[in-house]
């Protein structure tokens, strides 16, 4: 199968419906939407007809993705609304009559606390995996390495794979994460991160 | 706080050190927000590269969606191309139909207009409102062309009246004023009555559509 590591000319590919876009597309980011649907409380039928209908609307709306690097969080945002409308449909009626206190005080779609958290979590990985995408290859493999993978790798078995000194490794991780902390920032709404600048003169604290 | 801050490198170090910072450290980073915030966002960097493993710990898609999927991702695309030729296709079936329906068109004879002497012959002086009658086939035709003063737009009452006993105006009846290359439309009441405003001089024709007929209705020149 063909891989696309450039994330427009993806995109570009997805855009166009080619059909060997869409197949790398959903086997390697449609478990981004499966897991999500598998959060929310849905039959198995209503889930699979619910990640067709996500790709579905992503097919359709590819095309208006302002930023082709944020895919993977676009698809999450637009699976969750999926899953959220399809609850809310089910949702059954209630008469204001019915509605007691306590109930006033439930969410009105109610999301399991471990699922919440995980989706929370999808998330999270779904904008990282973005920003990791959008790092130089060696950065990419870098960090994979040392963060993601599990379990970790040591210093000397990714000298040996990448080709950099042992002794390189923790200030190219340091440039590395500094880059992925920048672009997640911009992938993100938080509040800006601290000025870059704050390294000074001596990493040595004053007594 | 000092300028002596912990560089990016030294927080990194410091985040992956089992044992924790020493004291001095320690007592820094309790004392300098602008330390302890670099410290946070580097934890949730690092968390953030961490929950990227949930992504690689997904379940697989089950094939059988995929080909499922794609079947139906692609198979949309033809159908849709597919629905629009039938669309296409309805609808010059219709504009056919319609035009069959419009075949039958008269040519209604004028047999009265204002503007003329009793002698016959058209005078230069136009009576206001000018009044033109026609006849076609089972209805009689009346216009009245008020013509404003000025620029004033010109506007036509008109009443189309069935001659023939029984006769009725059909549901859906419309009169049509074509004014160069534009027309204006009105729907005629149950009794037959229309006012096409708006209108600018030098209407050619007036077209009146009443079931499967289409009066024409030309507009002699004031001469």
């Amino acid at each position: 199968m063909k891989h696309w590591d450039d994330p427009e000319e993806f995109a570009r590919a997805l855009e166009a419906r080619d059909e060997e876009a869409w197949r790398f597309f959903l086997s390697e980011h449609g478990r981004l939407i499966y897991g999500v649907l598998a959060r929310f409380d849905l039959s198995p039928s209503d889930r699979d007809d619910l990640f067709q209908e996500a790709c579905m609307t992503i097919m359709r709306a590819v095309g208006s993705l302002r930023d082709p690097k944020s895919l993977l969080s676009w698809v999450y945002s637009i699976t969750y609304r999926l899953a959220i409308d399809a609850k809310r449909k089910v949702r059954p009626a209630t008469s204001l009559d019915e509605i007691g206190e306590e109930r006033l005080r439930t969410p009105d779609l109610w999301i399991e606390p471990h699922f919440a958290k995980e989706l929370e979590e999808l998330e999270l990985a779904a904008r990282t995996a973005d920003g990791i995408g959008q790092l130089d290859p060696r950065c990419r493999k870098l960090l994979t390495a040392l963060y993601i993978e599990d379990p970790p790798r040591s210093y000397q078995e990714i000298s040996q794979e990448l080709g950099i000194p042992v002794g390189s490794i923790g200030p190219s991780r340091a440039r590395c994460l500094e880059k992925l902390r920048l672009l997640l920032f911009s992938l993100s709404k938080g509040p800006r991160p601290s000025s870059t600048e704050l390294g000074g003169p001596s990493d040595t604290p004053s007594q | 706080m000092n300028a002596k801050h912990l560089n990016w490198d030294r927080i990194l170090d410091l985040i992956e050190q089992e044992d924790g910072p020493d004291p001095a450290i320690q007592t820094h980073l309790d004392n300098c927000p602008a330390c302890a915030s670099r410290m946070a966002e580097a934890m949730r960097c690092i968390n953030s590269l961490a929950s990227s493993r949930s992504l690689s710990r997904l379940c697989t898609v089950p094939d059988k969606l995929i080909e499922q999927t794609l079947a139906r991702l692609f198979a949309t695309d033809s159908s849709a191309a597919e629905n629009a030729a039938r669309d296409l296709s309805e609808a010059a079936t219709r504009i056919v139909n319609e035009a069959k329906r419009r075949l039958e068109v008269v040519v209604a004879q004028l047999v009265a207009d204002s503007t003329e002497t009793v002698l016959g012959v058209r005078g230069t002086e136009v009576a206001t409102p000018r009044m033109l009658r026609y006849e076609a086939k089972g209805f009689a035709i009346t216009l009245s062309l008020l013509e404003g003063a000025g620029a004033a737009p010109l506007e036509i009452m008109g009443q189309l009246v069935p001659t023939t006993a029984g006769g009725r105006i059909p549901d859906g009846a419309t009169a049509e004023a074509l004014v160069g290359d534009q027309t204006v439309e009105a729907r005629l009441s149950p009794y037959g009555e229309f006012t096409l405003k708006q209108l600018t001089t030098g209407i050619r024709e007036i077209k009146i559509a009443v079931g499967t007929q289409e009066i024409c209705l030309p507009i002699p020149p004031v001469l």
